[in-house]
């Protein structure tokens, strides 16, 4: 199995293979930084302004990453899966839902932050948009945890039969924001030109911290 | 309220309620269907839209077949709306 591709967003950047794709110091927070990067780097997606701002993240991530792969034509639908990594869940949304029924004398619930508590979400966003059909999963860490995922996705490969999958660490607590994902791939053909690496806890770590 | 200064209203809660931020309010043709071809809302966007009734409008909108020809568009809304003030 080999890392085929990453993509970063952190600190207003977005970086594939760890060149700077797209920076804008002129965002004066996470939604306006994530809502330039969208009309700057995306293809039109009106559902994208329906999203909370963890799919949000996880949408542009995963568009960045996998633009030009055309993975739906070299595996089966079925076999291409996300397995996905955060601290705060979706606390974000979470909270923005709980203020549209902390009162009794108020209380309208907002079906569209309802639909978003849960993280697993951006998964379901990022496979609508692409057509996986794959198998996928969302772990809530503390940390980001390398050995964690390093398992996970090669009981997919090797028990669930996975040829390609979308792994890494999608963050958002309202206040930090940071994407880092990558392309695992097991059937790579010889002669592709990609800047290639062993699917390893500590080439995972050297990825997610720019080394 | 006059139905066109509901109408105003209306497209400005819309986009704000169902977060369409590429729109602005003249956009929306007051006319134009709100689910399928015309906006293109989904059902959650249909659940907001009731709950947009109950707490701007005091309406609540119990039977569902009822609230198809409702939300046809922006203008049969704001219909509605009038409608139902006037028999309060």
């Amino acid at each position: 199995m080999l890392i085929t591709k990453t993509a970063h967003i952190v600190d207003n950047q977005v970086l594939v293979n760890g060149n700077i794709l797209y920076h804008n110091e002129e965002a004066i927070d996470y939604k306006d930084f994530i809502k330039s990067t969208f009309r700057q780097l995306c293809p039109a997606y009106p559902k994208f302004f329906k999203m909370d701002n963890l799919c949000k993240l996880a949408f542009l991530a995963s568009e960045v990453l996998l633009k030009d792969e055309h993975l739906t034509e070299k595996y089966p639908k079925e076999e291409i899966g996300l397995i996905i990594m955060n601290a705060s869940s979706s606390i974000d949304v979470d909270k923005d839902h709980q203020q549209t029924i902390n009162s009794r004398e108020n209380y309208f619930p907002s079906p569209s932050f309802f639909v978003y508590t849960l993280p697993n979400v951006m998964l379901g966003e990022i496979c609508i948009k692409n057509h996986f059909f794959g198998e996928n999963a969302v772990y809530i860490s503390e940390h980001f945890d390398a050995d964690t995922l390093f398992r996970q996705v090669n009981l997919f490969f090797n028990i669930n039969r996975m040829s390609a999958c979308i792994t890494g660490w999608i963050e958002n607590n309202g206040t930090n924001y940071e994407a880092f994902l990558m392309l695992v791939e097991v059937d790579l053909k010889v002669g592709d030109l990609k800047e290639i690496c062993n699917f390893a806890v500590p080439e995972i770590y050297k990825l997610f911290n720019r080394q | 309220m006059e139905e066109q200064e509901l109408i105003e209203k209306l497209r400005k809660e819309i986009i704000q309620q169902l977060n369409l931020e590429e729109l602005k309010p003249e956009d929306i043709d007051p006319d134009a269907a709100l689910f399928g071809e015309g906006l293109g809302l989904d059902s959650i966007d249909a659940l907001e839209i009731i709950v947009l009734l109950e707490k701007n409008y005091g309406i609540k909108i119990e039977d569902p077949k009822e609230g198809k020809k409702i939300f046809s568009s922006i203008r049969t809304l704001a219909k509605y709306i009038m409608d139902h003030q006037k028999a309060q």
